[in-house]
């Protein structure tokens, strides 16, 4: 579990805050009696007296709970799905970074991140249309990665991903509960599965390295767009 | 009666057989699809009208290649005739179609399939309607033996 600091816009109340980030509404109290906001409670007295300004920290106590990774039958790719717990959280959502080895998808780079080739402008592995079609892919991630078999000469393809929640506040995200995994195929089309497991430091640093140079539809990089990446503090 | 004769076998040998417009003789590669498609046969029984009203591309396709991807994944495919463009975008003889990789893609032999852009990029690629065959092909006519 981490704290998230949200500074207080006009409009925000702290039961709206704790919807935002994954909890039912009647939780607030949740929030407010932390002892983390006991500056902000003797400030106010009352959360209807939040003032622009105050920040309040929000504990994020979400967990993936549910794992897998599995070759996908005929292919030379595995499936994987993660599963958190928590609300759906409109301030929730995923992030991914790949390497595709000796076999990047056209037109893309061997590291990106994923939607990749990008289907929006935005960092995060679904889109708002996808979001806004089916809210629970907040508190789902599925992916299955694929590949024709590599020539002999191109050697082995090691696929792999870094898949993160991602908590948004403002154009800041943070990245934590991240998990590595992915496939080995090799020239005789053999499907090796890697993972699930939880990413190393330098695992999740590169990983936010990535997400910063990262590019969706719109010019530049998200960190030219204004993004900012950080680990969980 | 010669001249009568000579008229005669001229007109034959230089007519077209039926339902083969000239010009299908050409090299396909220089043949636009749209002309290919209704030079073949009647597409219209190839198509389905609520999934083809949702999409502003219908293409009738035969699969090349699966290549895989990451979330997406692309599916190279032979146009063999365009039944609907809405757009300004040319299609040549083929295509990379996309759909989530964890969902089934363009099936091995011929189909009708919906497509939709990929992004809002002006120079965008194709995905099938929903990003899934369950819901962006029709009309599928499999290879022998497959």
């Amino acid at each position: 579990m981490y704290y998230e600091d949200v500074k207080v816009v006009a409009g925000e109340t702290v039961s709206g805050l704790a919807v935002a980030y994954g909890y039912k509404a009647a939780d607030w109290v949740k929030i407010w009696n932390d002892n983390k906001n006991a500056e902000l409670v003797k400030k106010r007295g009352i959360p209807n007296k939040l003032g622009i300004g105050d920040v309040v920290q929000i504990p994020i106590p979400w967990k993936v709970t549910n794992s897998s990774v599995a070759p996908t039958p005929g292919v030379g790719g595995v499936t994987t799905e993660f599963k958190r717990d928590g609300g759906k959280g409109t301030r929730l959502s995923w992030v991914q970074t790949v390497y595709q080895a000796n076999q990047p998808v056209t037109g893309t780079t061997p590291f990106c991140v994923d939607g990749c080739p990008p289907d929006d402008d935005l960092p995060f592995y679904w889109t708002d249309a996808e979001i806004a079609a089916d809210p629970t892919l907040r508190q789902k991630f599925t992916d299955a990665p694929s590949r024709t078999a590599p020539s002999a000469a191109a050697g082995t393809t090691t696929w792999r991903a870094v898949t993160s929640i991602a908590v948004i506040t403002g154009k800041r995200v943070t990245v934590y509960e991240s998990h590595v995994w992915g496939f080995n195929l090799t020239p005789a089309n053999v499907v090796t599965k890697v993972g699930p497991r939880d990413a190393l430091a330098n695992e999740v640093s590169g990983h936010l390295n990535l997400l910063r140079k990262g590019v969706g539809t719109a010019a530049g990089t998200f960190s030219t767009q204004g993004w900012t990446f950080r680990p969980a503090p | 009666m010669c001249w009568v004769l000579l008229l005669a076998f001229m007109s034959l040998t230089s007519c077209t057989a039926p339902g083969k417009p000239s010009g299908t003789s050409q090299s396909p590669t220089n043949v636009a699809p749209e002309k290919r498609g209704a030079a073949v046969q009647d597409w219209s029984k190839f198509i389905e009208p609520k999934k083809a009203a949702k999409v502003p591309v219908v293409l009738r396709v035969k699969l090349i290649t699966a290549e895989g991807g990451n979330k997406y994944a692309f599916d190279k495919v032979a146009i063999l005739a365009v039944l609907k463009n809405e757009t300004k975008q040319p299609f040549g003889d083929s295509a990379e179609v996309g759909h989530y990789s964890w969902e089934p893609g363009v099936p091995k032999g011929e189909s009708t399939i919906y497509v939709e852009p990929y992004s809002e990029s002006p120079d965008h690629l194709w995905k099938l309607l929903g990003s899934t065959a369950k819901e962006g092909v029709s009309h599928t006519k499999p290879e022998p033996g497959t």
